[in-house]
């Protein structure tokens, strides 16, 4: 569904992404991993064809900035982005109209109530919560129902319900048979739902995991994500003491 | 003041290495070497007739000329006999006065709670151990940068003004040293006033009401002058109003004027006098603004989280100043329509949404806060000329309109559509994205255009063509503005400063509308008005099509 090869993003001389090369399949759920600065957000941007970057990437086959690509993708930002006098029904209605879609009315209600945004319909968009627009952002990501969803932080903002409800909607993308990249520093966030892991860090891909080959090793997500991007043995330092002992020494 | 000097010349340097890494340094270098080019073609041509016509006096120079005043304004009286005829003196006086007092309103009437700090000041410099006066003065210093720009070009509009007479190097020092004691006048006045304010609905009003009361004052004084000096001219009392040696007296502003002009009179010691009275009286406002109590940190610090949220929203290239990155404070009316977007397919969605926003939020549709100004304005122009003078031609109105109009697409007009990511993601072409969002800009300023148009047409007695004319011409200086705004605000990068942008931008549009000028007033003076406005339009349609063309390729970063 996703191919990347050689991509490389440069913000003047800083590398955000340095010659990464990946391949997400049909059905894939792929979390991005990495602390802060690491490059996911640049990567999932480049991706959704927001940035120029060296390289290519390819989305069901077709260029990702060509309009085929588009049109299977869906993308959810990490800080929401609506229109301030445009409503929450009329958003989506927006959306729709743009991507000429066809017999979106009962989607649109379904989204909605998946999101308890039904009674916010006549909201504009600046009269709603931080939370309340990140669940419009969702909602207008998600109702093309694109093959290929790129995420950034989503569970940002939201409250627990929130958070559950868009699970059920990871859970269901890959029933269908959709692809989904996640991006997140906050790694408990996205436990239990991925299929397949990418560590970034410093602009580079340092690790690319599937959920098989991490329960081989017998380690949690966790445990390997310190290991490769601190090279801490976070086991070791379980059984030594805490992981502050050198600086409770001084 | 350390601080403050680190801090301005770290910024400036900063703000030029951001710019050098985009085309905006190619066209400052483009302009640096067309201006040294130019300069030196003109220099050999004046050159080459001084040769051609040796030992011919200068008319415009000569020192006889110079000292009759030939070429000074004069007032006359109601049998066409000259009155008063204005000296180099008068003119002077005014145009400091006019420096002066501008600094002094530009700053203080924007002594709102503003966004003065930036959101790093909250953790940086509230936190630090400076007093909280300092603090202020020093954020209002870093914010007369545009002050004191607008006082260096009246400066050096001065020469100018008063044509071929020559200051002497004292009064030229002194006015930018009496420049300087105004700007640094203006930052005490302004610590007092946001001091005193901050906090306090009340205390702002107060404020507010006292600095309007200031200008009625001033008005008053003009009109009791003007009756017992026994002066007809308005105009005439307003000169000899302004250039009277008591407002030398008045605090700050006068003693500011002081100090240049008596310099200028060759009077030292008054001089002196007036700028150690403007040291003396900044000092003590400084004095005053650290002794008073101050409490508007937190709604500082409140203001400056707004602005890092919007700082925020601009780099993530999503919503801007209007984005919903921010609940308003309070919803909309009930009555405002909410579900009317109904219409549009694709990219047309953009005019589509344009449109019904128009409608939704406008009295009757139609009437929002542009076109009442244009209205008002562009039809008020016309009534006036209508019922005081025998003046006959929509011209006036049709600039007035065009003014107005230019100044709305100032910025980037397309940045509501182009800042979020919908705009890339949509899957239409680029161009047709831009070309609706466009339209929709285009069509609202029509809307706010017809009335106004068809009123003067009618009050000026014009052929029925004449408004179509001047309309399609100020829709073409829309359309111009509108894809170079649009080009600016999407290839200067965002953190490039709004400032910096605009004037980049009034750069293109100035010098892209020169040429309609020079059709308007050549087509327009031999063939007619209508042809010129058509002509002109189609230049701005031509060159504006080539903007439009570079802007798709500029919405991905």
């Amino acid at each position: 569904m996703l191919k990347i090869s050689h991509l490389t993003k440069k913000y003047g001389k800083v590398v955000a992404c340095n010659d990464i090369t990946l391949d997400v399949g049909n059905g894939e759920v792929a979390v991005l991993l990495g602390p802060n600065g690491a490059g996911k957000s640049t990567l999932i941007k480049s991706v959704a064809g927001l940035v120029r970057f060296s390289g290519s990437v390819r989305i069901g086959g077709f260029d990702n900035r060509s309009e085929s690509a588009k049109r299977i993708l869906g993308y959810i930002p990490e800080l929401p982005a609506l229109y301030p006098n445009l409503t929450v029904a009329e958003h989506l209605e927006f959306i729709a109209r743009a991507y000429r879609l066809e017999n979106y009315k009962n989607r649109i209600d379904d989204l909605l109530d998946a999101f308890e945004l039904s009674d916010k319909k006549k909201k504009f968009g600046d009269e709603l919560s931080k939370g309340m627009q990140q669940k419009l952002n969702i909602c207008i990501g998600l109702l093309p129902d694109p093959d290929l969803v790129l995420m950034d932080e989503p569970m940002i903002g939201l409250d627990p319900h929130a958070i559950k409800q868009l699970k059920l909607v990871f859970d269901d993308m890959r029933e269908k048979g959709k692809t989904l990249i996640v991006s997140t520093h906050i790694i408990d966030s996205v436990d239990m739902l991925w299929d397949r892991t990418v560590i970034m860090q410093s602009g580079n891909v340092m690790a690319d995991i599937t959920r098989s080959q991490l329960d081989s090793t017998g380690m949690t997500l966790e445990d390997y994500f310190f290991k490769v991007t601190e090279n801490i043995d976070t086991e070791a330092m379980r059984g030594s003491g805490s992981l502050l002992s050198g600086t409770d020494a001084k | 003041m350390k601080l403050f000097l680190y801090y301005a010349a770290h910024s400036f340097v900063n703000q030029l290495k951001k710019l050098m890494k985009t085309w905006v340094m190619i066209l400052i270098i483009a302009m640096f070497v067309f201006g040294i080019i130019l300069g030196l073609v003109f220099a050999l041509l004046d050159r080459a007739i001084e040769d051609i016509e040796p030992g011919e006096p200068d008319p415009d120079t000569s020192e006889t000329e110079h000292d009759s005043g030939a070429t000074m304004p004069s007032f006359t009286g109601d049998d066409g006999s000259v009155i008063y005829t204005m000296t180099s003196n008068d003119i002077l006086d005014i145009s400091v006065s006019a420096v002066i007092l501008l600094t002094f309103v530009l700053s203080v009437a924007t002594f709102d709670r503003g966004s003065i700090f930036l959101p790093a000041d909250t953790v940086l410099l509230f936190t630090a151990p400076i007093k909280p006066a300092r603090v202020l003065a020093f954020r209002l210093a870093c914010g007369m940068g545009a002050v004191l720009m607008v006082g260096v070009y009246f400066l050096f509009q001065i020469p100018n003004l008063i044509a071929n007479t020559s200051f002497g190097v004292a009064t030229v020092l002194m006015m930018a040293a009496g420049l300087m004691l105004a700007v640094t006048g203006a930052i005490a006045v302004k610590t007092v006033v946001y001091i005193v304010s901050a906090g306090s609905p009340v205390r702002r009003r107060a404020v507010r009401t006292v600095l309007f009361a200031l200008l009625g004052a001033a008005a008053v004084g003009l009109f009791v002058y003007r009756r017992s000096a026994g002066i007809d001219s308005i105009a005439l009392a307003a000169v000899k109003y302004v250039t009277s040696v008591y407002s030398r007296y008045i605090p700050l502003i006068g003693w500011c004027k002081g100090t240049v002009l008596y310099v200028n009179e060759g009077r030292p010691v008054a001089a002196a006098v007036c700028g150690a009275a403007t040291l003396a009286g900044t000092a003590v406002l400084f004095f005053v603004s650290s002794r008073l109590k101050n409490e508007f940190y937190e709604d500082a610090a409140a203001k400056a989280e707004e602005v890092a949220e919007l700082q925020r929203a601009a780099a993530e290239k999503r919503s801007g100043i209007f984005g919903a990155g921010k609940k308003r404070g309070k919803d909309r009316a009930d009555r405002v329509r909410r579900d009317i977007m109904t219409r549009g397919s694709g990219a047309s969605v953009y005019f589509f949404k344009e449109i019904f926003n128009r409608f939704r939020f406008s009295f009757l549709g139609i009437f929002n806060g542009s076109a009442v100004t244009c209205l008002v304005l562009g039809a008020g122009v016309s009534v006036i000329l209508r019922i005081f003078t025998e003046f006959r031609s929509m011209i006036p109105a049709a600039l007035v309109l065009a003014v107005i109009c230019f100044f709305r697409t100032l910025g980037n007009p397309l940045r509501r559509d182009t800042e979020l990511h919908y705009f890339a993601v949509i899957p239409e072409p680029g161009v047709k994205k831009v070309f609706w969002s466009l339209l929709g800009g285009l069509a609202g300023c029509a809307l706010d255009l017809v009335l106004p148009l068809a009123i003067s047409a009618v009050l000026m007695s014009e052929p029925f063509y004449i408004p179509f004319a001047w309309f399609g011409f100020i829709i073409s200086v829309v359309y111009y503005s509108s894809c170079v705004g649009a080009f600016v605000g999407l290839s200067v990068p965002v953190n490039a400063g709004t400032t910096i942008k605009q004037t980049v931008q009034l750069l293109f549009v100035y010098f892209g509308l020169v040429p309609d000028i020079l059709i308007l007033a050549l087509i327009g003076t031999f063939v007619g008005i209508a042809p010129a406005a058509a002509a002109a339009a189609l230049l701005n349609f031509a060159v504006g099509t080539v903007f439009f063309a570079l802007i798709p390729g500029q919405i991905v970063k």
